[in-house]
């Protein structure tokens, strides 16, 4: 079983200083993507002879959704290396860049093998620079902002951009803990996409911020998020229609009207 | 524990190549930056891990960078960086941990330059009195930015076979590695 690390979650602390950079490359789906990071699939070997020889797959998601790959160039060095006095193998052995077939995520695939005495390699850095076509998938839907709460009218497009947050996430649920009471549910979530606002409306006593979140994975069951801070800060956002979690396919690669509307929760 | 911070203050010599590109706006130039890390290791502790930060500036400016629109800069300059072990010497075997965790980029906001922090990690044990390890890292980067289009800058240095500062792998010692990818100077450096 390759060892899976997930560059675009921090959270988990698998890939630090994780960065890409999307450059327009002629058609519109068309992208010049380039990804650093610094992977730490922590590999160790405890021996000097050839069976202590550990070999490793490792795949690190790189967290953006494509249809295709083109001409690419991965390069990945040693970044965190140790040894305890004894001879040693440090082996980057091969690399790959792919995408994964079930959910169109593009994936770096690393083939290292590490030898010695209390031997470890830790971390191996990575730059990749990559032509894809991104998915055409999108999530699109409006944030209801009642007057009463927020006049968005009077706002500047900056002032709106700063009051909501916009991503698809997908769901982990971490096993319960031991003594943990049975209905103790963790559930976290992993952002796979941030959306954009593209327009705000109104009508009536309410307003509408349009929202679209572009290259999301497919075959993945996502849910919209959507975070308010600022004058909204304190309340929430609740999805009020469209289907959750979203579930995206290649032969139905949109949803629209995903809806929500800004609350004030009860205090529980 | 408190990791702490070291400036290394001399401009670290960069090799770069700058293009033009159609975006995303504003950036209309990717440029490609490579030079060593700075500051690898700062110092030996017998038998115990030593983590410290090094930040340092490297010699690639943004063409006619303002510096009263620095926050704009530092927001719509994409930096995305790596870093990796490049060599290792020892006179003996240690017991050693060798590793670059993380890197952190930026404008510098007196002058535009780019600038790196890079946290380091350092075990080094079991050696004798007068043994040494030594080794060194290279950064690479690709950047987003903008510059005014009518004024761009060279398009790169390579040209000038920039020299790179000399290593001194161990103390006394009178070999010293030229670390650049000029033939002309690996030769000069041979005694």
């Amino acid at each position: 079983m390759p060892i899976v690390l997930y560059a675009a979650d921090p959270t988990k602390g698998q890939v630090s200083s994780a960065s890409s950079l999307e450059v327009l490359a002629g058609d519109p789906a068309a992208r010049l993507m380039i990804f650093s990071g610094i992977a730490a699939p922590n590999i160790t070997s405890d021996g000097t002879d050839l069976e202590d020889l550990v070999r490793d797959d490792v795949i690190v998601k790189l967290g953006v959704s494509i249809s295709a790959i083109g001409e690419s160039v991965v390069q990945v060095g040693l970044a965190s290396i140790s040894n305890d006095e004894s001879a040693f193998v440090f082996a980057i052995e091969s690399t790959g860049l792919e995408r994964d077939p079930a959910t169109s995520e593009l994936q770096l695939r690393v083939q290292a093998a590490v030898m010695g005495d209390e031997t470890g390699l830790h971390r191996f850095s990575y730059q990749i620079v990559a032509r894809v076509t991104k998915v055409d998938s999108q999530i699109a839907g409006n944030i209801r902002v009642p007057r009463n709460l927020l006049d968005l009218g009077n706002k500047s497009q900056s002032e709106v951009e700063a009051t909501f947050r916009v991503t698809a996430n997908r769901m982990e649920k971490t096993p319960r803990p031991p003594g943990a009471p049975p209905a103790f549910v963790d559930v976290k979530w992993i952002k796979v996409a941030t959306g954009r606002l593209v327009n705000v409306a109104g009508a009536g006593d309410d307003s509408f911020v349009e929202y679209v979140v572009d290259g999301c994975p497919l075959n993945t069951d996502l849910y919209v998020e959507v975070e308010v801070s600022g004058e909204l800060e304190g309340l929430s956002a609740v999805q009020q229609t469209g289907p959750r979690p979203v579930h995206l396919t290649s032969i139905a690669p949109a949803v629209s009207g995903v809806n929500f509307v800004v609350v004030k929760l009860p205090i529980a | 524990m408190e990791v702490k911070t070291f400036e290394h203050r001399p401009l670290v010599k960069t090799r770069w190549i700058r293009t033009h590109v159609s975006g995303p706006k504003p950036c209309n130039v990717l440029a490609f930056l490579r030079c060593k890390v700075a500051g690898m290791p700062y110092e030996y502790f017998d038998g115990e891990l030593s983590r410290y930060r090094v930040l340092f500036t490297t010699d690639f400016a943004i063409g006619k960078y303002n510096q009263a629109q620095h926050q704009w800069y530092e927001a719509n300059t994409l930096i995305s960086a790596a870093a990796v072990l490049r060599t290792i010497n020892t006179t003996t075997d240690f017991q050693f941990i060798a590793a670059v965790e993380w890197i952190a980029a930026g404008v510098r906001e007196a002058d535009g330059r780019l600038q790196f922090t890079i946290q380091h990690a350092n075990l080094m044990s079991g050696g004798g009195i007068n043994d040494s390890i030594v080794y060194h890292a290279d950064l690479t980067a690709y950047v987003l930015l903008y510059e005014p289009r009518a004024e761009l800058p060279p398009p790169g240095n390579f040209g000038q076979r920039v020299a790179l500062d000399p290593i001194k792998y161990f103390p006394g010692d009178e070999r010293e590695l030229i670390y650049t990818d000029d033939p002309r100077l690996i030769r000069k450096s041979s005694k």
